[in-house]
């Protein structure tokens, strides 16, 4: 039997250069803006996310390395109980925290951890991200 | 700053009324995956790092309390190209 989920048509907005930003939603009652970024292997929050909701990353649920363009470091994990983008939703989904660059004016960033759930589809045309 | 108000604001009002500023804002309304439509202004400010005590201080006192986070200006600023 073929299992046909209904497309859920997420509208973001573009920005400079064109990549797409999304609203997505964290532990059932925080919403923020992610940048959908299929190159992270995992989803990312701010420190003043973290810090909003009271998450203690001092003693993270463990420590990860990571490369980026630039350089290697090693940042705390945590684990959210949900994050939900649209009415696409994944419980307990680890989330790394980073400092990101003030210039870049989103509170995370939507990783292939989340993505990898769905069938993914960019209409970069109207800005919009689709998730069956 | 804190505001004083109990306006409801579509996003686009909000992104006119408080232009170039990060703002925290009490949802009134969702569309129907859930995405923020309006809301309430209760903090806003040029630094974001200003918004974290206001955040938590109003998720402490009303759990229920759903918010919406974000920047009303340009979230990457032109000139700005992103590989992260």
């Amino acid at each position: 039997m073929i299992i046909r989920h209904t497309a859920n048509r997420i509208q973001g907005h573009r920005t400079y250069k064109g990549v797409l930003i999304v609203p997505c939603r964290l532990n059932h009652t925080y919403r923020y803006c992610f940048l959908v970024d299929t190159g992270a292997t995992l989803t990312v929050i701010s420190e003043q996310v973290a810090h909003d909701m009271g998450q203690d990353i001092q003693h993270p649920f463990r420590y990860m390395r990571i490369a980026s363009v630039h350089q290697v470091i090693q940042v705390p994990v945590i684990r959210l109980d949900s994050l939900q983008v649209g009415s696409r939703k994944s419980d307990n989904i680890e989330v790394l925290v980073l400092s990101l660059p003030p210039d870049l004016r989103v509170d995370g960033l939507l990783g292939v951890n989340f993505l990898e759930k769905f069938r993914v589809t960019f209409e970069f045309d109207t800005s919009t991200l689709i998730l069956r | 700053m804190s505001c004083h108000t109990e306006q409801i604001l579509s996003l686009s009002e909000i992104g006119q009324h408080f232009a170039d500023q990060w703002v925290l804002v009490r949802l009134t309304d969702v569309d129907k995956y859930g995405s923020p439509v309006k809301g309430i202004v209760v903090f806003h400010s040029s630094d974001r790092g200003s918004l974290v005590k206001c955040t938590r201080q109003l998720h402490q006192q009303n759990p229920d309390v759903e918010t919406f986070t974000f920047y009303t200006g340009e979230q990457i600023p032109e000139g700005t190209v992103v590989i992260l």
